[in-house]
This record gives structure tokens, sequence and C-alpha cells, in this order.
């Protein structure tokens, strides 16, 4: 009924094929997405004329369209177009042949990036006013309180919301087979393929990824422990 | 070849629409179980046995530590096998929105209960004392202070998981439910895939112009429920300025 061998067999294959291409998307996309989040909140927060009302309005986009309707939309259409823009703009590039790692990695950049804006800009908002008021009192410029003071303050409170997140992320990675990614789903879905062993293959990615999260949460709960030490009881 | 054809893109909304109700109905569906198991999962990890709890929480961490398409997956596959196995049934015939019911309503109970749960403990204990000390019994005070108070504190939570109820069921296609989702591939598929980027992006729009619908809603409740707890934020603006 349930093919043991099989299930071990393809548990090796995605965890040697698969998972450091997943890693390897979550990482890229984490590195890339964070700091240009980190910049969106802060214009956000200060209420950048122009930046943001578009801002606004892309980010309720990337928030309310399904992650799978995103990956149809870039990786079906985005060749095509970009390469009639390509042509009329005298690109060099040969868009279809790009690694399918790199549109997935772009995509899920900017999903990432519209909800992780959020978080920062709300991080910033916690930190009390009196803060920037205390750091003009000592005569810090607005500048130097920020770096010095109020940001260190915010990307603490921000990290159980930014762990969230980030596991978010590696599972909403699981989607990206579609594009035909050799991650963790289309080791397993190409795996299966042979003999239709389809059930223990998503059971051995179910495994995968329950024990992954697992680790992820207890790590991010060890790092709010240990950053969150000089937090006000 | 047109990059993007606007005739294209207007003509695909017909041909999506009509499968809107049923991606609403299937969400309605699994909110009802969500909402209710939701609140019978919160309540069981608050119990004092250890067994109840231990159980309600490793289900809880294991359905929450799952992307949605692997266990969607897992149900699919799973389910006609044991039936078959153990039953001698063969369910291959049944509607697959059945799965994405059944596996919406355990996703959505796994992380609505825990908003619930975390809701529920942030009202103080002192509410309950004050509500003896007043004549209520446990159930009244439950009902009459407790729950009001409890239920304003989780609506964002549960507002942001129902919104990601929808944008999940947005992965049915890949079992073959003909929701909006599969009916645009199928349409897809019958034009060669000529029209492929007006279709996804009309997509979007309507998911978006739903989740934005839901949202709004959900904070239109926020206020009612705000309004009735007298939370000055939420008086109307002359009685605010009156009674200043």
């Amino acid at each position: 009924m349930f093919d043991g061998k099989f299930a071990l067999e393809a548990m090796g294959q995605i965890i040697t094929k698969g998972l450091p291409v997943s890693a390897l998307i979550v990482a890229a996309t984490v590195l890339i997405s964070m700091p240009l989040a980190f910049l969106l909140g802060l214009l956000r927060f200060k209420r950048v004329k122009g930046i943001t009302q578009v801002s606004t309005v892309l980010i309720s986009f990337f928030r309310g369209v399904p992650l799978v309707i995103l990956i149809f939309i870039l990786y079906s259409a985005m060749p095509d177009v970009l390469t009639k823009l390509g042509k009329l703009y005298g690109w060099g590039i040969d868009f279809y042949n790009i690694n399918r790692i790199a549109y997935a990695v772009f995509i899920c950049c900017l999903f990432t990036v519209a909800i992780m804006s959020e978080i920062f800009r709300s991080a910033l908002a916690a930190v009390h006013a009196n803060q920037l008021e205390a750091a003009h009192s000592v005569g810090l410029s607005t500048v130097e309180a920020y770096v010095h003071i109020i940001i260190p303050q915010a990307l603490v409170s921000a990290i159980p919301n930014l762990g969230n997140n980030i596991i978010n992320l590696f599972k909403g990675t699981a989607l990206v087979f579609y594009m035909g990614v050799a991650d963790i789903m289309g080791v397993a879905k190409s795996a299966a393929g042979i003999n239709y062993n389809y059930l223990e293959a998503y059971v051995d990615v179910f495994l995968v990824y329950v024990v992954i999260c697992f680790v992820m949460q207890k790590l991010f709960e060890h790092l709010e422990r240990r950053l969150g030490v000089y937090n006000a009881r | 070849m047109q990059i993007f054809s606007l005739k294209a893109f207007f003509e695909s909304f017909p041909v999506l629409l009509p499968f809107l109700p049923f991606t609403v109905g299937v969400l309605g569906c699994s909110l009802i179980f969500s909402l209710s198991f939701g609140l019978f999962f919160a309540w069981c990890k608050l119990r004092r046995n250890r067994v109840v709890r231990g159980l309600v929480g490793f289900y809880v961490q294991i359905i929450q530590g799952t992307p949605f398409i692997v266990l969607l997956f897992i149900m699919y596959f799973g389910i006609p096998k044991i039936f078959r196995v153990a039953l001698g049934i063969d369910i291959t015939g049944v509607n697959k929105a059945i799965y994405m019911v059944l596996t919406l309503s355990m996703f959505g109970s796994a992380r609505m209960s825990e908003a619930m749960r975390s809701a529920y403990l942030a009202i103080s204990k002192g509410q309950m004392e004050a509500a003896h000390s007043c004549g209520l019994s446990t159930a009244q005070g439950f009902f009459h202070i407790v729950m009001p108070q409890a239920l304003y504190i989780a609506l964002p939570n549960l507002g942001n998981l129902i919104v990601s109820n929808l944008l999940e069921t947005s992965v049915g296609f890949s079992i073959g439910v003909i929701d909006l989702v599969g009916n645009a591939q199928n349409y897809n598929t019958r034009t060669y895939n000529v029209h492929m980027l007006e279709v996804y992006l009309a997509l979007a729009l309507i998911y978006w112009a739903m989740s934005m619908l839901l949202a709004k809603g959900i904070s239109l409740g926020e206020h009612a429920l705000g309004r009735r707890q007298g939370l000055r934020a939420f008086e109307k603006r002359e009685r605010r300025q009156r009674n200043v």
C-alpha cells in the first residue's frame, strides 16, 4: 500500500538535490529583499510624497494576488515581453535561457519586499516618539538618532514578525516548481512520476517541510531571546 | 505579435467571472469549518489536560509547518488510497472540490486556533473575576464580557487569515478543481496560450478586488465592534467633539 522503499530513496534525492535549491532561493530572496524592504519601509514611515502612494498600490497588489498567479504572470509571459522589449531597445540578452532560479528569486523578492516593508514600517512606528526627542536633547542630529538609537530598537522588535515571514517565504517557495525549478517539490514530482508513487513522494516533502520549519522556528526563537536581552521587562 | 492586447484582456473577464461564485462558495464552506474547528482547537489548547493540549499542539504545529499545496496533494492522493485499501470503496468519482474544502478547513482551523487562543490570553483574568464578583456565572461572564473583547482583538488576525485562505484556493487547479484558475487554464489550453498574459492579469485583478473587498469588510467589522465596546477611536466624530 505505502511503498516504503521508494519513500526512503525519494527522501535521499529530495534532501541532496532539492533542498539546496530551495535553500538557495530563500537565502537569495532574503539577502536581496531585506535591505530593499527596509528602505521602502523607512520611506513609507517618513511619508515621502511620491513613493508612499505608488507603493501603497503596489503593496496591496502583491498582498492581494495569490503567489501562483504572480508566478504564472511573470514566468509564462515575461520572457516573451522582455524579448520583444529587448529587440526594441537592442539589449543582447536571451531571456529564455536565463536560469529559472533567477526568475524564482525575482518573483519571491517582489512578493517579500511588499510584505516586509510593512513589517519594517510598523516596527519603526512602534519605537516611542520620545526616543527621538531624547536624542535631540543630547545633541544628536536626526540622522544620527535614527542610525544609533531608533533603527536598532525597531529591528529588534521586528524580529518575531520577520522570522514568521521568512518561514512563510520558505513555505511559499513550494510553488516555484510550476516554473520547472528543481526544488524540493520539483524533485519529488519527477521522482514520483516514474512509477506514479505520488503519495509517498509528497509525504516525504511534507516531512521535510515540517522538520525544517520547526528548526527555523526554534532558531528564530533563540535569536529573539538573544537579541531581546536589553528589552525592558 | 503584440505584447499585450487590451481587447483580449477585457474579453477574458466574461470567460473568467462565471466561475467566481464557485471559488467564493469553496471559501465560504471552508470558513464555516475553519472558524468552528479553530474555536474548538483553541479551547482544547487551553484545557488543563496535558494529553489534549499536546495532541492539538502537535496537530497545529505540523499543519502550520506545511505549505498548503503539499497538504492538498497528500489529501488528494492519500484519502482515495486509504478508502480503497482499508475499506474497499472506490471514491475516485467524488467532486474534487471536497478535497479543497477539507484541506482548506484543516489549514485554516490550525492557524485560526492560534489567533483565537492568543486573543483569549490577552484578556486579563481580572475581567472574569469582576464578572464573578457581580454574580455572573462563568458562562455568562465569558459570553458577555470576555468573548466580545477577545473577538475585537482577534479580528485583524482572523481577517488576515481569511484573505490568506482566499489566496490559497487558487492552487485548486493542480488537482483538477475547475474554479477561477482552473477555468482560466482550460481557456488558455483552448486558445493555444495566445493570450496567456491577458488572462493571468485578469485573474490577478479579480483576486485583488476580492481580497480588497474582504479586507474592507473586516475593517468595517472592526469599526462596528470597536464602537460597541465604547472605544473612543471609533466614536462618531460629532459625538467625540461634543464629549471633549
